[in-house]
Formats: C-alpha cells, sequence, structure tokens
C-alpha cells in the first residue's frame, strides 16, 4: 500500500489537533489541550481506486514556547497549513512555515486550511486575504472540526494532489 | 565534600532523600569525570573510585547521563551491584559540577524482587542456573521502563526486557525480537535520519529526540522520547516515557491560554474603539447639523424678545413662553457646541498650536466672560498672582479651560460668595481655582473628568449643567501636557488645581 505523510503545520490553538482527531476518530472536543511534541495517526482513504495509508503528523504548534523542527516536515508528500480564521497572527505564522516547508520538502504538495468556519462572523481573515493567497497560487479549504465542514474532502484533495 | 556543597544541594539531600546514613555522593565534572566521593562505596560499587576516572566505569547505568537532561535526575531502582538495587539522583550542584546520589533501595524493591529476578536472570545470558546474587556483568542499558535497541547495519535488536508501556502498546514483541523501528514509531522516520547524522561521528555520547505521542489501550496518550547513543562502536537507541511532561504541558497550556485570553481582549479592545470612532463621529456630525437649525430658532425666539411692540399684543403667558423659548435654545446651542467639541476632542480633531502669552492677561479675560454671570450672583472674584507669568498654550483651547472652570464655581456658588483664582509659582506652575460654593462628595470628585457625568446636578440658582464641561477641561489640560486636580469639602467650596510642569 502507498504510504504519504502530512504534517498538520500551524500557530498554536488554531485546530491541527482537532482537524486530525475529526478526520481520525470523528470526534471533536471544545475544550483545547496544547499538543507536546508530535502525534502521528494513521488512516487509510481510497481516492482513484488507490488505496493509501495517510500518516499524518499533528505537530505541535508554532509560537514563542515551541518551534517546529525542519526535521519534522522533511520526507512529507503533503502539508496542511492551518490558519485559525478569528486570528489574523496565524495568517503571519502560516507563511513562515509555507517557508520552511518550500525549503525542507519542496515537493510537498500545500493546502492552506482556514480552520473555524463554523465563526465566520467573528473571522479576521477577510476575504481580500483569501483572494491574495490564491492569487499566490495557494489552494485555500476553509474547514471546521467543530461542524465537521470540508475536513473529509481537504484530505480527500491533498491526497490527489499527492498522487499526482 | 559534604561541607563544601551548596545550599541547594544540601537542600536537596535533606528533602528528597531518605534520612539514613549509607549515601554515597560521587561529584563529576560536565563530561561524568569523578572529582571527588563520600560514602560507603564498598556496598555500591565493585571497585574504589579513581579521581578523574569516569563515572559510568563505576555505574554503567550513568553512561551518557551525565550532565542529565534535567536537574535533578532520578534514575529509580537500578542494579548498581550484582545484589544491590539503588536509586541515582543526579544533581547539579555549581556550574560544570554535579553531584551523584546513590541511594540503597534494596528493601523497598523486595515486594517485586520476583521481576527483578527475571530481569537479572536475563541479563545474566538466560543461563538459569546462575542466581541474581552472583558477581556478573548486565547489560548498560538495561533500565527500568526504557525499551533498549541496539543497531545493527541493517536492524534493530530489542536487547531489554519489555517495558511494561512497551508491552502494553506492542504486545507481540519480546526481548531480542527485530524489529523495523520506523514501522512501530512512525517518529523515527524523523529521528533516524538525525540518529545516523550522529552516529557517523563515531563519537561516545548521546542525542535526544524530541517528544512524541503514542496511543495505549483506552485512547490514553503516553509521551515518549528517545536517545540515540554511540558507546564503543556500537549504536543504541533508547526510548522512554517522558516523566515530566505534565508539568511542562501544564506551564504551556496556561501561558498559550493566556496568550489567547490577551488576544481576545486585544481584539474586543479594537472592536471597542472603533466603536467609539463610530460613535464620536455621529455625534460629530450631528451636532454639527443641528448647529444651523437652532441657531436659527434660536434668533427668531430672540427677535421676538426684543420686539417690545409686538409683546405688548401678547397675554404674559404667551411672553413668557417666548423667554421660556430663547433660554432653552440658548442652552441647547451650548450643549450642541459642547457635544460637538467634546467628540472633535475625543476624535482627535484638534491641534494644541502653543504661544507665550501672558498669564495674568488669559485669566483676565476669563473674568470679563464671567462677569455677567458673577455679577448676577453677587459673586466676588479676585485673583492673587504675584508677578506675571508667561505660559505656553494655546489662548483659545487654555480660555475655554477657565471659561468652563469659572462658569462651574460660579454654578455652585451661593449667592455673595467668592472665587479666586490663585497663581503659584514655586517649582512648577500652580493655577487654583478656589469657590466658597456647595462642595461635592469624594464620590462625585472621582469621576468629575469623565464627561457625561450622570449626576451632574443644577446649580445653586437652578442652573443646569452638560455635564461634558469638565470633561473637555481634563482634554485640553491633557492634550497641553499639564495636569488637573480636584480638592472639595461639602458645604465649604471646591478648589481645582491645573499643575504646569
Amino acid at each position: 500500500m502507498i504510504k504519504k505523510k502530512i504534517v498538520m503545520l500551524g500557530s498554536f490553538a488554531v485546530g491541527k489537533t482537532s482537524l486530525v482527531q475529526r478526520y481520525v476518530n470523528s470526534i471533536f472536543s471544545e475544550k483545547y489541550l496544547t499538543t507536546i511534541g508530535v502525534k502521528i495517526d494513521q488512516k487509510i482513504i481510497k481516492v482513484s481506486n488507490a488505496e493509501v495509508n495517510l500518516l499524518l503528523w499533528d505537530i505541535h504548534g508554532e509560537d514563542d514556547y515551541q518551534k517546529i523542527k525542519p526535521t519534522y516536515i522533511m520526507g512529507s508528500s503533503g502539508c496542511f497549513i492551518i490558519l485559525d480564521g478569528t486570528r489574523k497572527a496565524t495568517l503571519d505564522v502560516g507563511l513562515k512555515l509555507i517557508e520552511t516547508v518550500k525549503q525542507t520538502a519542496p515537493n510537498s504538495s500545500i493546502i492552506i486550511l482556514i480552520n473555524k468556519s463554523d465563526l465566520k462572523e467573528e473571522w479576521d481573515i477577510s476575504e481580500d486575504d483569501i483572494k491574495n493567497l490564491k492569487y499566490k497560487g495557494y489552494e485555500v479549504i476553509e474547514t471546521s472540526a467543530k461542524a465537521n465542514t470540508e475536513v473529509e474532502y481537504a484530505f480527500k484533495r491533498i491526497t490527489q494532489l499527492m498522487l499526482n | 565534600m559534604l561541607r563544601n556543597l551548596p545550599h541547594h544541594t544540601i537542600k536537596y539531600l535533606v528533602d528528597e532523600l531518605p534520612p539514613f546514613t549509607g549515601i554515597l555522593l560521587i561529584k563529576t565534572n560536565e563530561q561524568g569525570n569523578i572529582i571527588d566521593f563520600h560514602g560507603p562505596h564498598k556496598k555500591y560499587l565493585r571497585s574504589k573510585p579513581e579521581i578523574g576516572k569516569p563515572i559510568h566505569e563505576y555505574v554503567p547505568a550513568l553512561f551518557s547521563m551525565i550532565p542529565p537532561t534535567i536537574s535533578p535526575m532520578v534514575l529509580n531502582r537500578i542494579q548498581s551491584n550484582s545484589n544491590v538495587y539503588t536509586d541515582i539522583h543526579m544533581v547539579e550542584s555549581t556550574q560544570n559540577e554535579f553531584i551523584v546520589f546513590i541511594v540503597d533501595q534494596t528493601h523497598e524493591v523486595d515486594s517485586i524482587r520476583e521481576i527483578i529476578q527475571k530481569i537479572n536472570e536475563s541479563n545474566l545470558n538466560s543461563d538459569s542456573n546462575k542466581s541474581a546474587d552472583k558477581n556478573n556483568d548486565f547489560n548498560p542499558f538495561v533500565v527500568f521502563d526504557y525499551l533498549s535497541l541496539e543497531i545493527t547495519e541493517n536492524e534493530a535488536i530489542i536487547k531489554s526486557e519489555i517495558p511494561s508501556w512497551f508491552g502494553l502498546l506492542k504486545p507481540e514483541y519480546s526481548k531480542n525480537d527485530r524489529i523495523d523501528i520506523s514501522d512501530v514509531f512512525p517518529y523515527f522516520e524523523v529521528f533516524n535520519f538525525e540518529a545516523n547524522n550522529f552516529w557517523e561521528k563515531k563519537k561516545n555520547g548521546k542525542i535526544k529526540s524530541g517528544i512524541w505521542t503514542e496511543t495505549i489501550s483506552n485512547s490514553e496518550d503516553m509521551y515518549l522520547t528517545a536517545y540515540a547513543i554511540y558507546y564503543d562502536n556500537k549504536r543504541f537507541i533508547l526510548i522512554k516515557p517522558e516523566e515530566n511532561i505534565n508539568k511542562e504541558q501544564l506551564d504551556l497550556q496556561l501561558a498559550r491560554e493566556q496568550k489567547l485570553a490577551y488576544e481576545k481582549l486585544k481584539k474586543a479592545e479594537k472592536k471597542l474603539k472603533t466603536l467609539l470612532e463610530y460613535k464620536d463621529k455621529f455625534v460629530s456630525i450631528v451636532s454639527h447639523d443641528l448647529r444651523s437649525p437652532v441657531a436659527a430658532v434660536l434668533g427668531i425666539a430672540e427677535m421676538l424678545v426684543n420686539d417690545e411692540e409686538e409683546l405688548l399684543k401678547l397675554n404674559d403667558f404667551y411672553v413668557e413662553m417666548i423667554h421660556s423659548i430663547k433660554d432653552e435654545m440658548l442652552r441647547l446651542l451650548d450643549y450642541n457646541d459642547k457635544l460637538y467639541h467634546w467628540s472633535n476632542l475625543e476624535l482627535g480633531n484638534f491641534e494644541v498650536v502653543k504661544r507665550k502669552e501672558s498669564l495674568e492677561k488669559v485669566i483676565e479675560t476669563a473674568r470679563r466672560t464671567a462677569s455677567q454671570k458673577l455679577l448676577s450672583k453677587n459673586i466676588s472674584f479676585s485673583t492673587n498672582i504675584e508677578d506675571d507669568v508667561i505660559i505656553d498654550i494655546d489662548i483659545t483651547l487654555f480660555l475655554q479651560v477657565l471659561n468652563n472652570l469659572l462658569s462651574n464655581a460660579i454654578k455652585f456658588t451661593p449667592e455673595n460668595g467668592s472665587i479666586a483664582i490663585d497663581v503659584i509659582n514655586t517649582k512648577g506652575l500652580q493655577i487654583a481655582i478656589i469657590d466658597s460654593g456647595v462642595g461635592m462628595p469624594k464620590k462625585i470628585c472621582d469621576n468629575i473628568f469623565l464627561g457625561f457625568a450622570r449626576n451632574s446636578s443644577m446649580g445653586t440658582h437652578g442652573e443646569k449643567g452638560t455635564g461634558l464641561g469638565l470633561g473637555i477641561v481634563k482634554k485640553i489640560v491633557d492634550a497641553h501636557g499639564f495636569t488637573i486636580n480636584v480638592e472639595s469639602e461639602l458645604g465649604k467650596g471646591s478648589r481645582f488645581i491645573i499643575d504646569i510642569p
């Protein structure tokens, strides 16, 4: 079976763990529990008649307290850059992480997930910001781990990109 | 040796270690070489330690453990000699020195002797005829709770007994099994890379991995870390549960929760500021546009009041009504002007253009403006200013300050009272507006400069106020870089003091 490594990257409290838990275990918890280190989950997905074993690297959030080691990104075929739509600062962190991914795993497929779409009326990341990201050539998907919106699609889409 | 120990090390010895003698202390340098020792070495070690030699030659479990990754670091129930079990505490003594406390725990492990026996037998190359109390070599990397692997060219072999946590995670493995480490722990895709780089240097030592999480039974998560070790041309991996993670996680959690709360507060503050700006803009526009119709009505009322011929045709009731219209429109215009002024001050739509002015002249101008009101209540007015002082002010704005303060003083001073403006020029300049009025309770004094005073009371002659006057005063005073304070006593009067540095 094909194995593909996907890294979940983003600032702290953007919902990386929640997205993985929603996708792998179909669960969601309101409680914020900060991730220490790395947690690796696996899920088998069937895309275009091919079975793919996704190794989902849920990496701790990037901030002043914990820095992401570039070695975590090495060997990844796909990369989700996760932003919290309600916190504009997570966009800056995400853009910096994209640069790290481009240097460490240049062939990795990148998708930007703007999470917390259930709180869209509170979003700080504007439509212009999103247009700008798309203009730069990034694929952007608005997700909600809480409402289970576009989570399944996001993982399916990145698998398609990785297989191509 | 004991006398020379730093206070925190002695405190650790007293607080954390069992209260009996028989503890072996070994002092080492950063490289783990022995500097000094004290205590019953024969009990724990096979030979007398030599100064300068590496500690792991006597206590193999300490290979690559010094300097410890954290201080204090404790290795529990380590077999230090063939029949002695110990807890080994590593404490940083000074910046480059470490104290190793070796504490006898043989009695403590009696309850788990059966397991210890099994481990010993296993360590003695599976020779079941040999018993644990014989003096034999044992694997230096067999430490409780560690999964120890030896790495050869092509494979990893489990060298230790299976620790309980690994048994829960992967029950299918036993000692001496070959293991695809990246398959069991996908995290090793990364750490293998780091370890291989380290092993290629072929230098005795260790590197530590980051932390990763594995889910054991009941969806319970366990934090693990690994060490890649190079020793005597051999490569080893040690994997163990991370015990101190809870505190670390708690600290990080708290720090991030605080950061999130701070971000939320900042966001709310920004939103609030925008809303306040909208409010001020709205007030500014409305008050500006209201001025013309209010002034027009006031003009008509004044025209009627001054037209004696027409007034004679009206009865007293209508005459009084026309006077009321004029008075109320005057008040409305005053309020509207203040509102306009206030909102522009809030929006920052003003500029302080300072010029040198004679303070005496400025006070005199303010007095002239207030003279009609002073006369109507027969209030005496005096100024106490020794020499004229030149001050750097925006004359239009500062006059508004004095006008508002004087108007306020007149409002709350009964007939035949007194108002004075004292100028004190000592360290800095102080302008005090003092009245013999009704005074205010402390509660009002505390909030008097906030503007939109809810309890703006009527004056002694029923004068009505806007509640904005003193708020405007404060804003103008602040914009000049001056300060204003109030002192007041009920029934005796008030004193507003402007400090000019």
